[in-house]
């Protein structure tokens, strides 16, 4: 890469013959026609393109371009339609780059403008062509123009990029194409950040703290709740339940400061909320983690699982009808609506209460206590009830945490983050290998039943069964070594000095 | 990764306008296409427009201080890129020779470009040496043009026998015809006979055509400059036959 820029901007048209003087006598330049073509860019509804500084787009009916943020390009070819999943893009390099930044995210179409664009050709002495000189003109009046050098041919991009220093009215860009198209679009990546960081003050009434967090995790849901019916892909659900699941437990957690009952009233509908997204996600999970499951078979062939992951979709099909009718229900939009205007409420009648560091300091400490207390209580051969106890106890903990990160002490707050994600990954792997390991027997009673189950596969689902408890036996014997140090007196130490007095 | 070397022991039967050509194709239907210049007289180089200097020379990237990756150069035409001919290639044999499995290391060299490209392109000289045997180690098909003579089937013959003979995976002989003349009756016999009496060669034949010479004053391939013309078809219809062949 060179130390000058090779993109710029600028008022007006770029002039062409400017530009060709501004190359001689080292480079001459070959102006290729201008044509108007439409501009798409793709990337996910969480923007993990863009944050990763990369840019996907295709011109008019033009293959999938993938800009890296070290100017290398990847062509490919583009999928039948949009949203796309990574794997209903044609196999290629191209899609090996995009799928473990995208996955399982799909591909959604973002913006697509409308630009008078020109390609023109840079050749050196040797009349070889060593960049390319990309023109846009926006309807808006502003004009960009890229210096892309060949491969092999990268000083003379640079040297190139020198000269266009030089042409009046050109300046060095600080955005990329995709930014600018991004003014464009009906979403854009700044309203996602600002929508996961809700700003806290220490001195903030508790009472308004809560409800601006509760309202924050409401517009979670409202977002996530048309991808959710679109099936666009998985991940619409699992923020949507993460949302649920965080609105829960602050109310269960910190709702006694909201005024009128609100906590009490709402917690049986949020509830009803989780309940009604809980089976669509376990067979999501399921059904994500059936290839890697079967990949793991010993005795049995993965292909004698293929009934079982029919049944697994047949079921999801049935229970997403479920899951979409409570979502366009009038009970789901009424409830929301309550909720937004009754947090608007608490946040509009402002003062009252305790500043929410006090609040925080007082809830997380009561959390880290009970979890200190049920964790002292586990041994290697602990029942799995007390296990689970805990594993709730973890999550309200890091919920807490979490949610009162801006008043916490930077320091001991990353240690206890830390400690804490190591000891609910084990926790994790021993409620899933025994929630998995039952329901995996259940299903497969409930295939018998409906003469779904060949004799084949109900070994396979044997044996997948035998692993997920082998899982969790690994995950137990872990599991000891593992709360060792998050009872250790340090995290004490560290929860002392979490938020100040 | 397919690896396809333009290969004959004589040497001005149109290996390099085959190379040219086919992977100009090859990029023009979308495959990440490179073509690696191993004669050192450069002629896909020059015809590429690109100058005929690797730093480190033949050296450098037999003893891996460069990698290929640092070599390579775009050329004019979208997905296609070349590694350029250096005159030092001339002592590729000797540099080959010293390394630990000679036979073996052209084949290693390329490894690495797996994940970049999808066709590779070796446009070699005209000889047998260390560096031929090399070539037979790391392609998957060999592509060998002749001229209609007894003679160029002779030498055929003595390379399909070399590669029968070859320890190890043995490349796909795919021979063709080429610089045709049409008006001559030994060349219209031979190639009828030939193409139906023998297995490996391709029924496709390149004429001799005054417009695959202009590649030089053009300095770009038939299939960019001339995409319409009949050997730009030619090429066309041989590109296809050696994928129908390989399948």
């Amino acid at each position: 890469m060179g130390t000058f820029s090779r993109a710029f901007t600028k008022q007006g048209a770029v002039e062409i013959e400017a530009v060709a003087a501004a190359l001689q006598p080292k480079f001459a330049l070959t102006a290729g026609p201008e044509k108007a073509v439409s501009h798409t860019w793709l990337d996910t509804f969480d923007w993990r393109l863009h944050a990763a500084g990369i840019s996907l787009e295709y011109l008019d009916d033009g293959p999938l371009i993938m800009q890296l943020p070290d100017g290398s390009r990847l062509q490919g070819p583009r999928a039948k339609k949009w949203p796309a999943l990574v794997h209903d893009l044609p196999a290629g390099r191209l899609r090996d780059a995009l799928a473990p930044i995208v996955m399982p995210r799909a591909l959604l179409s973002v913006v697509t403008v409308q630009r008078a664009v020109r390609d023109s050709r840079v050749l050196n002495a040797d009349e070889k062509t060593v960049a390319r000189l990309l023109t846009e003109s926006a309807d808006d009046g502003t004009s960009r123009l890229q210096v892309q050098p060949l491969r092999g041919y990268e000083v003379d991009g640079d040297r190139i990029a020198r000269l266009m220093h030089r042409v009046d009215g050109l300046t060095a860009s600080t955005t990329t194409p995709y930014d600018d198209a991004l003014t464009f679009a009906a979403r854009n990546p700044s309203d996602h950040e600002q929508n996961v960081t809700a700003p806290l003050r220490p001195e903030t009434p508790a009472p308004v703290a809560i409800a601006n967090m509760l309202a924050q995790f409401a517009a979670a849901i409202d977002r996530n709740v048309a991808g959710t019916i679109a099936a666009i892909d998985t991940e619409f659900l699992h923020d949507l339940r993460v949302a649920v699941r965080r609105t829960r437990s602050i109310l269960k957690l910190a709702g006694d400061v909201l005024p009128a009952n609100l906590a009490e009233r709402f917690q049986p509908e949020f509830k009803w909320l989780g309940d009604l997204t809980t089976p669509v996600r376990d067979l999501d999970v399921y059904l994500l983690e059936l290839h890697n499951m079967a990949a793991r078979l010993a005795s049995a062939d993965p292909r004698e699982l293929d009934p079982f992951r029919s049944f697994l979709i047949q079921h999801r099909a049935a229970e997403r009808r479920r899951l979409v009718r409570g979502l366009r229900s009038r009970r789901f939009k009424q409830m929301m609506s309550d909720w937004r205007a009754a947090l608007a409420q608490v946040a509009a009648d402002g003062d009252g209460g305790p500043a929410v560091s006090a609040l925080a300091r007082q809830r997380i400490e009561r959390a880290f206590r009970n979890v200190v207390r049920r964790g002292k209580g586990i041994a290697a051969d602990s029942p799995s009830e007390q296990v689970h106890e805990l594993r709730k106890r973890c999550k309200e903990l890091r919920y807490l945490l979490e949610v009162f990160r801006p008043v916490c002490a930077d320091t001991p707050h990353r240690a206890l983050i830390k400690q804490l994600k190591a000891l609910q990954d084990t926790l994790g792997d021993f409620q899933d290998g025994e929630v998995q390991r039952e329901a995996v027997r259940e299903f497969a009673a409930a295939m018998m039943e409906q003469g779904a189950a060949p004799p084949e596969t109900v070994l396979a689902m044997g044996e997948l069964a035998a692993q997920l408890d082998a899982h969790q036996l690994n995950a137990r014997a872990a599991l000891v070594g593992r709360l060792r140090p998050f009872l250790a007196g340090q995290n004490r130490a560290r929860m002392k000095a979490l938020v100040r007095r | 990764m397919k690896v396809y070397a333009t290969y004959n022991i004589k040497g001005g039967v149109g290996k390099t306008s085959a190379a040219v050509n086919l992977a100009h194709l090859a990029a023009r239907s979308g495959y990440n296409a490179l073509l690696w210049d191993l004669d050192p007289q450069g002629a896909a180089t020059y015809l590429f427009r690109v100058r005929p200097k690797v730093k480190g020379g033949s050296r450098a990237l037999v003893e891996g201080t460069r990698s290929l990756d640092d070599a390579i150069k775009a050329t004019d035409f979208d997905g296609l890129d070349l590694l350029p001919a250096d005159f030092r290639y001339r002592n590729m044999d000797l540099q080959l020779d010293d390394m630990k499995r000679p036979t073996r290391r052209i084949h290693q060299l390329l490894r690495p470009l797996d994940d970049e490209y999808d066709v590779v392109f070796l446009d070699c000289p005209p000889s047998i040496s260390l560096l031929s045997e090399n070539v037979l180690h790391a392609v998957d098909t060999l592509l060998v043009p002749m001229i209609p003579a007894t003679l160029s089937v002779r030498t055929f013959d003595q390379l399909s026998d070399f590669v029968n003979d070859f320890d190890g995976r043995r490349p796909r002989v795919c021979a063709f015809f080429s610089m045709v003349d049409r008006r001559k009756r030994l060349h219209r016999d031979l190639v009828e006979r030939l193409s139906a009496e023998r297995p490996g060669i391709l029924s496709t034949a390149i004429p001799a055509l005054s417009i695959i010479e202009q590649m030089a004053e053009q300095r770009a391939p038939v299939t960019a400059f001339a995409p319409h013309s009949t050997a730009a078809k030619c090429y066309e219809a041989l590109w296809r036959e050696v994928n129908r062949v390989i399948g």
